[in-house]
């Protein structure tokens, strides 16, 4: 997990922030998924803490979208850099 | 001439008789030709006047023109120009019920894009409210009046939405479809503020 004092881009809710989580998901909406349902594709260098803080402000809230990806992950420290991850 | 002159007076007396009573022969069946058609738009009901009320209103200024004609004791020009208006105002109810059935279609087909999509978007939106509520620190962009605000209007969302789906069960699919609209703008607008995107 990355250290909570290391400041992740305040980037949540900007147009940019946006963008970047609605053309991760290149892919498109997969079958039964919400087609609202917000996408994140893991980075370099990205934790679940990081990527919580930049969306909610939060990192101590990476347990929602560890719990909202519990299909592809086992392990909230073993995030893969391509992985598309469910951000709640 | 003294032979003559009552025998001219009898006979411009008969004429004039007989042109009252052609006149008055005209007058009742213009009557009844006017009558006709306001009654054949009276029987086209309130669907027409919802549906299609330029053709309406196109058979309506007909009958105000047959009206000032017959004001103006124009009984034949009201008889000549009668039948072609009384086509058209025959015509109105299946024009209103081809409209009506073409716009149900329509509000069918929109409500069911809409009965699928809205309720995904409030989702989504609620799921995002319900992890941002837990944050001990917005992110920025986000204060926790704006947050106030999503809450509120998404509750608001939520109640037109039932609204929308009652309408649609009583069979009332203009309603729905409507109120669906605008719950879809409201949601819209969350989405933005959320900076969600669709999928």
């Amino acid at each position: 997990m990355e250290d909570k004092k290391s400041p992740p881009t305040p980037s949540w809710g900007s147009p940019a922030a946006a963008d970047k989580t609605a053309k991760s998901d290149s892919g498109g909406t997969p079958p039964g998924e919400n087609r609202y349902t917000q996408w994140y594709e893991v980075q370099s260098g990205d934790t679940l803490w990081k990527i919580a803080k930049e969306h909610y402000g939060d990192g101590s809230l990476y347990t929602e979208i560890f719990k909202a990806n519990q299909d592809v992950l086992t392990d909230p420290d073993k995030i893969k850099v391509g992985q598309k991850l469910r951000i709640p | 001439m003294k032979t003559i002159q009552p025998y001219t007076r009898f006979i411009a007396l008969v004429l004039a008789a007989f042109a009252i009573a052609g006149c008055a022969n005209k007058m009742a069946p213009a009557q009844k030709a006017i009558a006709d058609i306001e009654a054949a738009v009276a029987a086209a009901g309130e669907d027409a006047t919802k549906y299609i009320p330029e053709q309406v209103q196109a058979v309506n200024d007909q009958v105000a023109n047959l009206k000032a004609m017959f004001d103006k004791k124009d009984y034949k020009g009201v008889l000549a120009a009668a039948p072609a208006a009384l086509t058209q105002a025959q015509g109105l109810t299946s024009a209103a019920a081809a409209k009506k059935t073409e716009m149900m279609d329509a509000y069918a087909g929109e409500w069911s894009t809409l009965s699928s999509s809205v309720p995904e978007a409030v989702a989504a939106i609620q799921s995002r409210v319900d992890v941002l509520s837990k944050s001990k620190k917005l992110p920025a962009g986000m204060d926790a009046a704006t947050l106030d605000s999503v809450k509120t209007s998404l509750a608001e969302a939520n109640t037109m939405w039932s609204q929308a789906t009652e309408a649609q069960a009583a069979g009332d699919l203009e309603q729905a479809v409507t109120l669906a609209q605008q719950v879809k703008t409201r949601t819209d607008e969350l989405l933005t503020t959320l900076g969600m995107t669709a999928g």
